[in-house]
């Protein structure tokens, strides 16, 4: 096939044909998830089985009722598509409303009305995937998926206590991965800690493996061995295989952090607007997640009319969990 | 400078804005950066959003505010030009309706418009984008069980 030359709509039908004879002749593996209440069916070849299956297992559900998303999954071999050579790699809409998503390590193709997922991608034994690709996969068509139903995948981290939850919110380098992590270590629940779906003042995890720079994870005492590493500065860890019973789908927002990475000697909590929070939440969520942006954003601002945000300075790991359960008493003693 | 009669809209293609706490925070969808409009900035902006004419808007900003009509057509002349530079706003067709201009029976201070820029947002972008083409895709032609909140 030339890719260079195949229309959106000659590509997405054959990539859905690629899966589909895939699922049909090799040997696959299924899940059923639920992510904010919607019932989802994971089918994938079994080589990519723990690549697709670790950020989700803690969201398989039992679930019977009718599946509102089907994604099939198989394996990208190179002679199947030679991604290098395509020559407008990212996204393409087909005039069918099929979104194709197109990177080096994969091919999806989502079609919107029927709720569909063809997706190729490489296995990460074979040629080593980017992190965020094997922390986050298949972001784009859920995050698409979920903004079609007005719940927005926003650019934070989540943790929560008591089913009351914290979004931690901020641009890239922040601190949201430090303090979800941290504050996991301390006993809280985690949700995830950079990209999580937000209805209102509901929060739910969507997956459930950590991206964290290497630098950074040397504060932690994990206790754990890392070897899923690769060079590009960030380890993945599979919380929700490590931490199996503190990872919930879902919490109340009770209040938006704001992490400022300093070199204190405590850590330090204090209140601040809700423009602050909205600019600290909105642009990396709008410019980085696929949402609806407009929407997005007015959506984003109701969240942070009706919750308080704080300004976390960070200061000892250690200490992280602790100031985050002082501010959870405060407002339960508020009554915020 | 602007005239009275023009109408003024968001450029829905290259910006996302909202008003909180009297303040506009606008988007520029295209470059990253985002900006803040404060003074009086989050009425202007809902104006804009209305399609106002420069000069409905002028009308209702000297009623509300104890300013000089001068003043304020130059202020508000100047933060439009600006968030017309930055490609947040375009020249309307055809302006909104007019609501009629209410009455105030106290003029409130006026605080002066202005437009705050941050580009922490260009460079993280630059460093870490998003996937190209991701404008391309289309909000309105939602599928089945969408549900806007």
């Amino acid at each position: 096939m030339n890719l260079a030359a195949a229309a959106p709509e000659v590509l997405s039908a054959a990539i859905a044909q690629r899966v589909d004879d895939a699922i049909a002749t090799r040997a696959v593996e299924s899940r059923r998830i639920a992510i904010a209440g919607a019932t989802i069916d994971l089918t994938v070849e079994g080589e990519l089985a723990s690549l697709l299956f670790t950020p989700f297992a803690h969201l398989v559900t039992t679930a019977d009722d009718a599946a509102a998303l089907q994604i099939s999954v198989a394996v990208l071999r190179d002679d199947a598509f030679d991604l290098e050579r395509l020559p407008d790699t990212g996204i393409v809409v087909n005039d069918r409303g099929t979104i194709l998503h197109l990177q080096r390590e994969s091919a999806i193709a989502f079609d919107r009305a029927a709720n569909r997922v063809h997706a190729l991608m490489r296995n990460a034994s074979g040629s080593g995937l980017a992190s965020w690709h094997r922390a986050k996969p298949l972001q784009v068509p859920l995050s698409i998926f979920f903004a079609d139903r007005g719940i927005d995948f926003v650019h934070g981290g989540l943790i929560s206590l008591d089913g009351q939850g914290l979004l931690v919110a901020g641009a890239g380098g922040s601190g949201k991965s430090t303090v979800s992590v941290a504050a996991l270590l301390d006993g809280f629940d985690f949700l995830g800690d950079d990209c999580v779906a937000v209805d209102q003042l509901r929060g739910f995890s969507v997956f459930g493996s950590s991206c964290i720079e290497r630098d950074h994870l040397q504060r932690f005492r994990l206790g754990r061995t890392i070897d899923e590493t690769r060079g590009d500065g960030k380890d993945v860890l599979p919380l929700s295989r490590w931490f199996a019973d503190r990872l919930v789908p879902s919490t109340t927002i009770r209040a938006i952090v704001l992490p400022r990475v300093a070199h204190g000697d405590a850590v330090t909590i204090e209140r601040v607007s809700a423009r602050e929070a909205l600019l600290a939440l909105a642009p990396s969520s709008i410019l980085k997640r696929a949402v609806p942006p407009a929407e997005a954003l007015a959506r984003i601002a109701r969240l942070v009319r009706n919750v308080p945000a704080y300004r976390l300075e960070m200061g000892p790991v250690d200490d992280v969990g602790a100031r985050l359960r002082t501010l959870l008493a405060t407002l339960n003693e508020e009554g915020a | 400078m602007l005239n009275p009669t023009d109408c003024l809209e968001p450029n829905v293609e290259r910006a996302a804005g909202d008003v909180i706490d009297g303040e506009a925070i606008i988007i520029n969808l295209v470059t990253g950066a985002y900006y803040s409009m404060q003074g009086i900035g989050g009425e202007i902006w809902s104006m804009i959003s209305a399609r106002r004419s420069v000069g409905s808007m002028l009308d209702e900003i000297t009623a509300a505010y104890d300013v000089g009509y001068d003043d304020a057509h130059r202020d508000l002349d100047a933060v439009l030009q600006q968030l017309l530079d930055e490609g947040l706003i375009q020249r309307a067709g055809n302006g909104g309706a007019v609501p009629a201009t209410p009455e105030f029976p106290v003029r409130r201070p006026y605080r002066k418009p202005t437009l705050q820029v941050f580009r922490d947002m260009e460079e993280l972008l630059a460093l870490d984008p998003p996937a190209p083409g991701m404008n391309q895709i289309a909000w309105s032609d939602r599928g089945p069980g969408s549900d806007s909140k």
